[in-house]
C-alpha cells in the first residue's frame, strides 16, 4: 500500500509540474519581444509633418544625423486606445525615423514611418488590448533611422527613462 | 493495479475540476439592465430605504459603472488578490451584494476614481420570467447637487449657493471668490543632435616588410592594424535636463571576434570612456551656439579574414540616451 501510496503521489506531482512548466513556458512565449530588422513601416497616420524646411545639421563628411526632441512622460489610455506623447523627428535631421515603444523587453507600442520635420503626439491602437494594467511602467522609446532607400541604418537609438502612465 | 488506476483518474479528474473552477472564479458577472440607465448629468432622485440613507437625496449623475467596469477597476487595483477579495462577499446572498457594493465604493474613494462627496445605491432589480425570484443589482454612483447638501435640508429651496450661511440680500448678490496655489510640474524635454562619422574601418594585416639583400633582414615590418575614416560619435544636448549617452558597438553574425570601443580623443593610447558612457550637462545656462556636446571615437579590435567582402557591414553602434 505504501508503494501504491508512493506512486501516486509521484504521478500527482509530476502532473501538477508539467502544467506548471506549460504554463511558464506559454507566458515567455506570450512576452516574447519582437524587434527584427525590416523594411520601413509605411507613414505614421498621426503624424504631422509641419517642419520640412529647417537648415541641416552639420555631420562629418559622408556620415549621418539624427535630430530628437522627445518629452519622458507618455500617458496610455487603455480604454480609448490612446497614447498621448511627443516625439519629433526634426527636419534638421538626415533620416526618417520609427518609434517602439518598450516595456521590460516587450514591445508595447510601434509607430509608423515619421519622415523628417514631423511630429508625433498620440498614437492610436485598438482599445484594451495592451498587455498593461493601470499604473506607472519605466519604459524605453526604440528609434530605428531609414536612409532614403527605406533601408534601416547601423546607428540605432534607445530612449531611456521614460515614464508611461496607464489608465 | 485497477484500484491504482482508478485512483489515478478519480485525482486527475479532481484537477480538472479544480481548473475549471478556479477560472470561472475570474469571469466576470453579467447584469442585466432591465430599466432605462441613467445618463451622465441626469437628476435622479432617490427615497430612503433600507439599504442607504434614510433622507430623500436628489442627485446628479456624475459617471454610470456597471458591475463589470468596477471589477476591471478592482482587478487592476488588486490583481491576483481579488479571488481573495471575493471571500467577503458571497454573489447568491442578496444583502451581501449590498456589502460588495459598499467596498467597491470604498476602493473607487481610495484610488481616487470618484469624490469622497459620492455614494453609491444599489438598485435591486426583478426581472421576469424563469428567474424572477433572483435580484439583480446594478450600482450607480452619483454626487449630491448643492441643493440635496443644504443645511436646512430642503433640497426644494431656491436661490443662493449651499455654502452661502446667510439669507441673499434681494439688491445685491455676492460670490465668494476663491483662490488655489498649484504649482505646474516642470516637463522634461529633450532634444539631441546624433551625428556620426562615415564609419568606414581598414583592417591591414601584419606584414614582413620589405626584403633588403644587402642586409638579409626584412625592413618597415607592420603590425596588424586598423585605420579608420569618420570614426566619430557626437551627442548635442538642447536639454533642459542634464544626460547620460552610452555607446554600444554590437558586432553582427560573424564577426564576433571583431571589437569595438570607444575612447575619448581620437588616440589608440588613450584611455577608454569609462562604462562608454558620456555625461552631458544640461543645456540651461548656455547659448544656443554652444550647447553642452560630447564626443567619442569608435576603435575597432580583432583580426578581419581576408575573403571579407568589401565594406561589409561588421557591427552596429547603439546610442542609449538616459
Amino acid at each position: 500500500m505504501r508503494t501504491i501510496t508512493k506512486l501516486i503521489v509521484a504521478v500527482a506531482a509530476a502532473v501538477i509540474l508539467i502544467l506548471a512548466g506549460v504554463l511558464i513556458v506559454w507566458k515567455m512565449v506570450e512576452s516574447k519581444p519582437l524587434l527584427p530588422d525590416r523594411a520601413p513601416p509605411d507613414i505614421e497616420k498621426n503624424a504631422v509633418i509641419d517642419n520640412t524646411d529647417s537648415e541641416k545639421m552639420d555631420v562629418p563628411p559622408d556620415g549621418g544625423g539624427a535630430s530628437f526632441n522627445y518629452a519622458k512622460e507618455i500617458s496610455i489610455d487603455l480604454s480609448t486606445g490612446t497614447a498621448e506623447l511627443y516625439f519629433e523627428n526634426c527636419g534638421s535631421a538626415l533620416y526618417d525615423a520609427s518609434l517602439i515603444l518598450v516595456i521590460d523587453d516587450t514591445v508595447i507600442l510601434e509607430s509608423g514611418l515619421l519622415p523628417l520635420g514631423s511630429r508625433l503626439t498620440a498614437l492610436s491602437f485598438p482599445k484594451d488590448s495592451l498587455p498593461l494594467q493601470r499604473g506607472g511602467y519605466d519604459a524605453a522609446l526604440w528609434v530605428q533611422s531609414y536612409d532614403e532607400a527605406g533601408n534601416a541604418l547601423d546607428v540605432n537609438f534607445q530612449l531611456q527613462g521614460i515614464r508611461v502612465e496607464v489608465k | 493495479m485497477k484500484r491504482i488506476k482508478r485512483t489515478l483518474s478519480v485525482i486527475l479528474i479532481v484537477a480538472l475540476l479544480l481548473t475549471t473552477l478556479s477560472a470561472s472564479a475570474f469571469a466576470v458577472d453579467t447584469v442585466q439592465i432591465e430599466f432605462t440607465v441613467p445618463k451622465v448629468g441626469d437628476t435622479m432622485h432617490k427615497n430612503g430605504d433600507t439599504f442607504t440613507a434614510n433622507e430623500e437625496v436628489t442627485c446628479t449623475v456624475q459617471a454610470v459603472y456597471t458591475g463589470d467596469e468596477i471589477k476591471k477597476i478592482t482587478d487592476a487595483l488588486f490583481e491576483t488578490k481579488y479571488d481573495v477579495l471575493k471571500t467577503y462577499a458571497n454573489s447568491t446572498y442578496s444583502p451581501s451584494e449590498y456589502y460588495l457594493g459598499q467596498f467597491y465604493l470604498i476602493i473607487l474613494r481610495l484610488t481616487g476614481a470618484i469624490s469622497s462627496a459620492t455614494t453609491v445605491s444599489s438598485w435591486n432589480v426583478f426581472p421576469t420570467g424563469e428567474n424572477s425570484d433572483q435580484p439583480m443589482y446594478v450600482y450607480q454612483i452619483f454626487t449630491p447637487t448643492a441643493d440635496s447638501n443644504s443645511d436646512d435640508g430642503d433640497s426644494g429651496s431656491s436661490g443662493g449657493e449651499s455654502n452661502n450661511t446667510s439669507s441673499p440680500d434681494p439688491t445685491t448678490s455676492s460670490k465668494d471668490v476663491r483662490v488655489s496655489y498649484k504649482a505646474e510640474k516642470t516637463q522634461e524635454v529633450v532634444s539631441v543632435e546624433v551625428s556620426w562619422g562615415e564609419m568606414k574601418f581598414t583592417y591591414s594585416p601584419a606584414t614582413e616588410g620589405t626584403w633588403d639583400p644587402a642586409t638579409h633582414e626584412y625592413e618597415n615590418s607592420q603590425n596588424a592594424k586598423w585605420s579608420y575614416s569618420g570614426n566619430t560619435i557626437t551627442v548635442v544636448s538642447h536639454s533642459n535636463v542634464p544626460l547620460n549617452a552610452t555607446l554600444t558597438y554590437t558586432p553582427t553574425d560573424g564577426f564576433d571576434h571583431i571589437t569595438g570601443k570607444f575612447l575619448k580623443e581620437d588616440n589608440e593610447d588613450n584611455a577608454e570612456i569609462p562604462e562608454n558612457t558620456m555625461t552631458i550637462p544640461t543645456a540651461v545656462g548656455t547659448s544656443v551656439e554652444n550647447p553642452p556636446t560630447a564626443t567619442a571615437y569608435l576603435i575597432l579590435d580583432g583580426a578581419l579574414d581576408k575573403n571579407t567582402a568589401y565594406e561589409t557591414v561588421s557591427g552596429k553602434v547603439t546610442i542609449t540616451i538616459k
